[in-house]
């Protein structure tokens, strides 16, 4: 018998080093139940769970947090909420609020199929639902019914319905009071279900000398500082001269808790509409004459003015945030409708906007005649466009088809609500609270 | 020499011991496949015997006989070996119970298998995605080890999430 001499060798017993630990997460283990002689998947270290639990959507990582202990610790570990949020953003989910609010995640949700509505119009009829939406099974984010977390720890009952959406920046929601004028401002996580207040930051309105004529807030994220800011702009008559309006912005910045002047607003907050949210800069539409663009860069807290591209006719403007770049989106409703989509492919920069695709579409049946379309997110890899439709509050589903050309196929139309808003936003399971505390700590 | 092969390649074989003793024979292009084992070689060389101490024999093979398919696919330069792999990886997961999943991942998680603790995951997942709470417990027969208070309070937090 030959023996071949061989070096053994003996892989380390001991697990390797990770990048992502979960040390900290304390597992239970004095239930004896969980050291069975035949170990499941429950008894899988912490960072495999976590590979698990990140392949779900975040509507069923919401829905595992209430599994048992060792998996609602993990969700909660911010480790684990930086990553979720990495994951999760990747593909488009959109928050859509009449009453209630509904986030919906057309990729990941197994039961969304558009499917291929057989009407020949681009815009169908209300008694098609061949491809409509069915709101009613969808996650509802609790806007309408949770507690409020206020600056001073007071948690106190807030009648959310009140509240509108302004913007969504990184999981957070800005959202605004038109009733409470102290405290109109509430930035929240739906997700984690956790509210802050920031309280009015400028002249009291009850100053006789100050009257308000617009305010315009904008929640941003400043990658230089890793902050989180509220902009304010306030426009309000001026007390020496009653013909003239001052105009005065400030910052709030979440965690730190300071404000800061602005100066030099180059323009009255007034008009000011879609509210976009992107890389480190707010933007808003003015749709008063001469159309123009302002953004409020959140590193430099310094106010710029941007043209709108100079091809469109500049009709009914929209704006918003598409495939990553900031668009706008012009609508011309005649005999027949016509929709022209331009992108700023560089910030800041003029010669920068290029046209996207214009969607035409004759011969349409009781579609609307008037009003604008705001285009809200690509989805399905970029074949279909979700736009709304203003003041009809349709949203339409748009297939995108060809290599160049773009021709409608079907839309869904979900249902008539007197009133809705929806946007892109991206659910995140980072905790408000961690958030505030690292920004107090910097 | 106690092999002395025939093929004109010079496949290198390499010996892994299980914890149960068991021993396989597998070619070096296989084991690699297994970033901790491609370690070993890289470090040792490869005429190793070696030592698994936290893998069982079945599971090893199990692993291996996983390496070895995608060894084998990837070394045709064929263009449809993707189609070829993703239904065979289908294959291989499709009647995993829950026992032998567990094991494999862990094997897998061990031997830095990184394709291999991919495909497990994505099973595991497969297995959460659109269920309720309760049906996720009955499915991985997990009790609640909350307490009454906490369960309820996660609900009211999160309500509109399991209505």
């Amino acid at each position: 018998m030959v023996t071949k001499r061989r070096r053994k060798t003996s892989y380390s017993t001991k697990r390797r080093k990770r990048e992502t630990s979960y040390d900290s997460i304390q597992i239970d283990n004095n239930d004896k139940q969980n050291q069975r002689l035949d170990p499941s998947i429950t008894d899988l270290p912490l960072d495999i769970l976590a590979n698990i639990l990140l392949r779900l959507s975040a509507t069923s990582i919401i829905t595992c947090k209430r599994v048992c202990k060792t998996w609602r610790d993990l969700i909660l570990d911010p480790t684990f909420a930086k990553h979720a949020y990495l994951v999760v953003q990747e593909n488009t989910t959109i928050l859509f609020r009449d009453i209630q609010s509904y986030l919906i995640e057309p990729k990941n949700d197994p039961d969304f199929h558009p499917g291929f509505c057989h009407c020949e119009s681009m815009f169908c009829r209300p008694s098609c639902h061949s491809s409509d939406i069915n709101l009613e099974t969808r996650l509802k984010v609790p806007l309408c019914k949770t507690n409020v977390m206020t600056t001073s720890e007071n948690v106190r009952k807030v009648r959310l319905s009140r509240y509108s959406i302004v913007n969504s920046c990184n999981g957070l929601l800005c959202l605004i009071s038109r009733q409470d004028h102290h405290d109109p401002v509430v930035v929240c996580n739906p997700i984690t279900g956790e509210f802050i207040h920031i309280s009015n930051i400028l002249p009291e309105s009850s100053d006789s000398k100050h009257v308000w004529v617009s305010d315009v807030f904008g929640l941003g994220f400043s990658p230089k500082n890793n902050h989180y800011k509220v902009i304010r702009m306030i426009s309000h008559w001026d007390p020496d001269s009653p013909c003239r309006t001052i105009l005065e912005a400030e910052v709030y910045t979440l965690g730190a808790g300071s404000r800061k002047k602005v100066d030099n607003v180059p323009f009255p907050a007034l008009y000011l509409q879609f509210h976009t949210y992107l890389n480190g800069v707010l933007y808003w539409l003015s749709n008063i004459r001469p159309t123009k663009i302002f953004s409020f860069d959140l590193d430099m807290e310094q106010f710029h003015l941007h043209n709108v591209p100079s091809g469109c006719c500049r009709k009914r403007l929209t704006m918003g945030v598409l495939g990553g770049s900031l668009y706008v989106c012009e609508s011309e409703t005649s005999d027949h409708v016509r929709i022209g989509i331009w992108v700023m492919e560089k910030y800041g920069d003029r010669n920068s906007w290029t046209k996207l695709f214009t969607i035409e579409e004759y011969g349409y049946y009781g579609g609307p005649r008037d009003g604008s379309f705001r285009p809200i997110s690509y989805l399905n890899n970029g074949t279909t466009l979700l736009l709304v439709h203003s003041p009809s509050n349709k949203l339409i589903h748009y297939h995108l088809t060809g290599l160049n050309g773009v021709k409608s196929k079907s839309i869904w139309i979900c249902g008539r609500k007197m009133y809705f808003q929806v946007i892109v936003h991206t659910p995140s399971f980072i905790s408000l609270k961690d958030i505030l505390m690292e920004a107090n700590t910097n | 020499m106690s092999s002395s092969s025939t093929t004109t390649t010079t496949t290198r074989l390499l010996m892994l011991k299980a914890s149960d003793g068991v021993t396989f024979e597998v070619e070096e292009a296989v084991a690699t496949k297994l970033g901790a084992i491609n370690n070993m070689v890289e470090e040792e060389g490869s005429e190793d015997l070696i030592c698994l101490p936290n893998v069982n024999g079945k599971f090893l093979g199990m692993v291996l006989e996983w390496c070895k398919k995608h060894a084998n696919n990837n070394t045709n330069s064929d263009k449809g070996n993707d189609e070829v792999n993703k239904w065979w990886d289908k294959e291989f997961v499709m009647d995993l119970d829950q026992n032998t999943l567990y094991h494999l991942l862990m094997a897998a998680d061990y031997l830095s298998g990184t394709e291999l603790v991919d495909l497990l995951t994505e099973k595991v997942a497969s297995m959460i995605r659109g269920k309720k709470v309760e049906e996720i417990r009955e499915t991985f027969k997990i009790k609640s080890d909350f307490l009454p208070g906490q369960e309820e309070e996660i609900r009211k937090k999160n309500s509109w999430a399991f209505e």
